[in-house]
């Protein structure tokens, strides 16, 4: 392993937080988290992501919303 | 008087209520809506961006679902046909309202320097904090502005397999793509959004 490998370890790492990376290329890349504490942030910083944009754009149906669904496919149906 | 009436709707799995449906209860179809409104909802207004569009792509879904529902072929799941008809409704949506005119986020990609190690020494673990830095409202604010600003390619294929948390071959699906091509969306969806996270808290520029 090189010790500039952080581009390669990008190109991993969906594979590597999924747990589909080969065992050879998950030690290599945990060797290289072990000396390399930008790529272990950003490892950590992208396995992150998809739960807070997740978590962040969660949100509840407005019962009002509800409401007019329910009233525009009555009239929808209606004229069918 | 003995009735022999079925039983009620809401206990019936997603193709019994199909075949009622298109025996003509309407009840059934009802229910259909009432099942899946939240999840089309959500997938809608994560799609769109805001709730004024979402309600709209909510509404036309459900009428097409109702008119089409004959062209549902149950060797598929329904929640993937659903899905299939609420995110192609939600990029037509978007492409006849010119959407997407706001700077694309390649910006936020990391960056190498020739020696393929990372061009600056930002703080990119701040990115994983993101949550706790952030006022919450603020934060689902930007956090929907950042799909917002995806383009069609990424957006669907983040938010179908991160957000709706679908699986690869689901997303491919729905999005008539090959799984690897899904994976290869993802991933580059996953590192603009990381970095634009990382830009919000301040940890990376």
């Amino acid at each position: 392993m090189t010790e500039h490998y952080c581009r390669q370890c990008v190109e991993l790492l969906m594979d590597y937080v999924e747990g589909r990376l080969s065992p050879q290329d998950k030690v290599t890349l945990d060797e290289h988290f072990a000396k390399c504490p930008p790529c272990l942030d950003f490892m950590r910083s992208y396995r992150e992501t998809p739960r807070i944009m997740r978590e962040a754009t969660a949100t509840k149906m407005p019962v009002e919303v509800k409401q007019k669904l329910r009233l525009f496919l009555e009239q929808k149906k209606r004229m069918q | 008087m003995t009735t022999t009436a079925e039983p009620p709707v809401n206990g019936k799995s997603d193709l019994a209520l199909i075949a009622r449906v298109r025996a003509g209860d309407e009840d059934a179809f009802d229910a259909l809506v009432e099942r899946y409104q939240d999840k089309v909802y959500g997938l809608a207004l994560r799609l769109s961006g805001n709730s004024s569009d979402a309600e709209e792509i909510l509404q036309d879904t459900f009428l097409q679902v109702y008119r089409k529902l004959d062209q549902f072929r149950e060797e598929a799941r329904f929640s993937t046909w659903l899905y299939r008809v609420a995110t192609n409704t939600a990029l037509m949506h978007g492409r006849s309202k010119r959407r997407h005119q706001a700077e694309p986020l390649d910006d936020y990609l990391p960056k190498f320097d020739e020696t393929g190690t990372f061009a600056s020494s930002a703080d990119f673990g701040r990115a994983a904090r993101a949550d706790e830095l952030l006022e919450r409202k603020q934060l689902a604010q930007k956090a929907l502005e950042a799909v917002d600003r995806l383009s069609d390619l990424y957006r669907a294929v983040f938010v179908l397999r991160d957000i709706e948390d679908l699986s690869t071959e689901e997303t491919a699906e729905i999005l008539g793509l090959d799984p690897g091509v899904v994976r290869t969306r993802l991933h580059r969806a996953r590192l603009m959004l990381r970095g634009y996270l990382g830009n919000l808290v301040g940890g990376e520029s």
